[in-house]
């Protein structure tokens, strides 16, 4: 199989705006949200790599080996930057 | 993986000598099998237990060995112990001491999930640095193999200063290297992060991971297309609707059709032990208390027992599957639909047990008006109080069709959800107005459930049921038996005259005979009930519920079960037979055919289907409206929702009554 190399794009966009399937890294974003520290607790920090398993509302992201289901109004607040390829 | 757990070199022993009662307190992420460790290390020794001047409920369990006896208190699940969160707070004041209702633990057991072991660290930094000795159970160390991780438990103990022990608590493995260590936690002395710093902590954990795990899964990211595809299924906003719904009619309709052997055994026995004592014991006034009072009270709630051992063994299994998080996840956008977060999903499901986990559960919702909100409504969604009232309502408008009193149950709790999700709608938009706080939902791995942990999680809630009901209730039975019996009265002169009749058609008309034997003694028995303390009440009260085709009878059962409404049945079985154990065939016979004073059927359809439309929407618990005093601090909100659940159950009842009446139903 093929592997492909990703860097991360360089202007980040909101989490809530990806496309199923597509992985990210997260901004850093202090006070990004109300429940910001919550977030980073459950393994959403800075730099950390997330995949969007579901779209909508609520979206599921897969952050390592956990999945978090969000509403897309929270997930419109986290600022990611989007893997593209890198050739 | 390292087989044996590990301890630091040189690090200070905080117990080389242990007390003969060393107090553990345990600790970690929610889904890292915490509770399952519990189950694993103490087994039924164990009971719940309500932390006064709190609202957290703990399960405490001792594990005997030789020479030392551990006690482990089983603390909520939570990310972190600096969060702006109840069960965070509460973990943090436990372990530092400054919980005043609990002796400090002499150490802490730490679980992490090794499949998730960067995240996890957060907690195990905090937790560790807590001036208390400590030990790490690395959790799921199976789960992390078929993965292809392999864990330096070597390593990662010397780098947080505590021994590390690799352990399955599903299979068992590595427990007894568990229980030789915690005869020696330590006090760590590594260098560790600012546990109130959650990004330099999370750096940390990011530096360490690379060091002790290695695999090609060491990052944890790759795809799961298994999870992923039931993920889609479950979640997807119309066929994820229809699998709840299919799963949660398929659940009621296994509780109302297994449970039926079971009960009729417990029936059978309790017939059985009643009668040795009724003849053991001379007949009287405390044959009757026993027999009618005491044990027939026990045995009317003990039936029911069945039915509550199978809802929590079911839920258990579903909430161990990884299911209920998707549940939560997929009613999310419908709960918002009516003003409530996606957490309001745990505490709505658990009020199907008892509304009073529920209503101290919604701690956890974070938003102010989010939370009052759900717990106004959770008394509306069915608990097991209600189920016998169901069982009696549906057996007799349903009787031998055990699909649609299957129906008509899920529409009891249908009808329940209905009435909370639209009185939140309503409060939502009128005196709680305001945003709801947005979704953060951990959606844990799916597994095969435990069995061990669903029996042993079974026993401890039936436990906790059997014992409101063998004291709440079987002391309102025996005040109502006595209320029941009491003034006596001598039999109206007719039932002389009948049994003067029935003794002279005795050897011509022996059947004749006997049926006009039975006549006399139900007319006095309605007799002796109607002059009763009870049936005076009743007759008082009875213009109130007249419009919902209650007569005394009914008027008086409604107000026996204001204190709790299970006693509804037992109350029926009292006034109409004089026994109390409603779930008896022959006993139920009788309250079906139970007559009005003037001579029509106690329970028609109309009057029938009223009640259980009563019962499916009255507040009629009175521990439940305690329990809303204390969480919202007022008697406000309790008075509120007695008010509203009631008048609403009233008028909608009287609806019922009414409806089905002009429709010819009679």
């Amino acid at each position: 199989m093929a592997i492909t190399e990703t860097r991360p794009a360089a202007v980040p966009v909101p989490l809530s705006t990806l496309p199923r399937g597509a992985s990210a890294t997260v901004c850093h974003q202090p006070q990004c949200c109300a429940d910001c520290e919550l977030l980073n607790a459950m393994g959403m920090t800075d730099r950390c790599k997330v995949r969007v398993c579901r779209r909508g509302n609520p979206l599921i992201v897969q952050v390592a080996s956990t999945r978090l289901g969000l509403s897309s109004a929270m997930a419109a607040h986290i600022q990611v930057y989007p893997d593209v390829s890198a050739e | 993986m390292t087989a044996n757990a590990t301890k630091p070199a040189d690090a200070p022993s905080a117990a080389e000598i242990l007390p003969s009662r060393f107090r553990y307190a345990l600790l970690g992420n929610p889904n890292t099998g915490k509770t399952t460790l519990f189950n694993r290390l103490c087994g039924v020794r164990s009971k719940t237990a309500n932390f006064p001047g709190s609202t957290v409920e703990a399960r405490i369990g001792v594990i005997p060995r030789r020479d030392i006896t551990f006690e482990i208190v089983d603390l909520p699940g939570h990310y972190g112990l600096n969060l702006d969160r109840p069960e965070s707070s509460f973990c943090k004041q436990f372990l530092s001491g400054e919980y005043a209702h609990a002796p400090t633990p002499d150490a802490v057991l730490v679980v992490a999930d090794a499949t998730n072991l960067s995240r996890n660290l957060l907690l195990v930094s905090q937790a560790i640095q807590q001036g208390l000795p400590a030990v790490v159970a690395l959790n799921m160390t199976d789960l992390a193999q078929r993965r292809g991780l392999t864990i330096d438990t070597d390593k990662l103990s010397e780098v947080i200063g505590c021994p590390v022990v690799p352990i399955s608590a599903r299979t068992g493995d590595g427990i007894d290297e568990l229980l030789r260590v915690m005869r020696t936690p330590i006090l760590s002395s590594a260098a560790l992060p600012n546990p109130t710093d959650v990004q330099e902590t999370s750096n940390w954990a990011e530096q360490i991971v690379p060091l002790c795990v290695g695999g090609d899964d060491a990052v944890g990211s790759a795809n799961d297309s298994v999870t992923d595809r039931l993920d889609a299924a479950f979640t997807h906003p119309v066929l994820g609707i229809v699998v709840f719904a299919a799963i949660m009619t398929g659940l009621f309709y296994t509780i109302f059709s297994l449970a039926t052997v079971p009960m009729d055994l417990i029936e059978l026995t309790f017939a059985h032990v009643g009668q040795w004592i009724g003849n053991l014991l001379p007949a009287g006034a405390i044959n009757d208390m026993l027999v009618d009072g005491v044990l027939a009270g026990i045995a009317g709630t003990v039936v029911f027992l069945p039915q509550i051992v199978l809802l929590f063994f079911m839920l258990s299994v579903l909430e161990d599957t990884g299911y209920l998080a998707r549940a939560a996840f997929v009613m999310d956008k419908l709960l918002r639909r009516f003003g409530l977060p996606g957490q309001a999903f745990v505490p709505l499901l658990s009020a199907h047990a008892c509304a009073i986990p529920a209503i101290m559960s919604t701690r956890l919702i974070p938003g102010h008006n989010d939370r009052l909100a759900t717990i106004f409504v959770a008394p509306f969604l069915s608990c097991s109080a209600r189920v016998p009232v169901y069982v009696l309502m549906i057996g007799i408008l349903f009787t031998d069709q055990p699909l649609v009193a299957g129906i008509a149950f899920t529409g009891c709790y249908v009808l329940g959800a209905l009435a909370a999700l639209v009185t939140s709608l309503v409060f939502r938009r009128t005196i709680l107005r305001g945003p709801s706080t947005p979704m953060i939902l951990e959606l844990p791995t799916y597994k095969l459930p435990s069995i061990r942990t669903a029996l042993l999680t079974t026993y401890d809630r039936s436990l906790v049921f059997l014992r409101k009901a063998g004291t709440v209730i079987v002391a309102i039975c025996i005040v109502l038996w006595w209320m029941g019996e009491y003034p006596r009265v001598d039999a109206p002169p007719e039932v002389a005259t009948m049994r003067a009749e029935a003794e002279q058609l005795a050897h011509e008309q022996p059947e004749t005979a006997a049926q006009l034997l039975v006549q006399a003694d139900e007319v006095e028995a309605q007799n002796a009930k109607a002059k009763s303390f009870v049936g005076r009440i009743g007759h008082i009260a009875e213009p109130v519920f007249e419009p919902l085709g209650y007569d005394w009878q009914l008027t008086v059962g409604v107000l026996s079960s204001l204190l709790a409404r299970e006693v509804f049945v037992s109350t029926m079985a009292v006034i109409v037979t004089g026994e109390e154990d409603g779930e008896d065939e022959a006993v139920r016979e009788r309250i079906v055919a139970a007559k009005r004073d003037d001579g029509g059927l106690l329970f028609t359809t109309a009057t029938s289907a009223s009640l259980l439309v009563y019962y499916v929407l009255a507040m009629q618990c009175l521990p439940t409206l305690a329990v809303t005093r204390r969480e919202t601090g007022s008697w406000k909100w309790a008075g509120a929702q007695l008010v509203y659940m009631t008048g609403l159950a009233y008028v909608l009842a009287m609806l019922t009554f009414y409806v089905l009446r002009w429709s010819g139903v009679s």
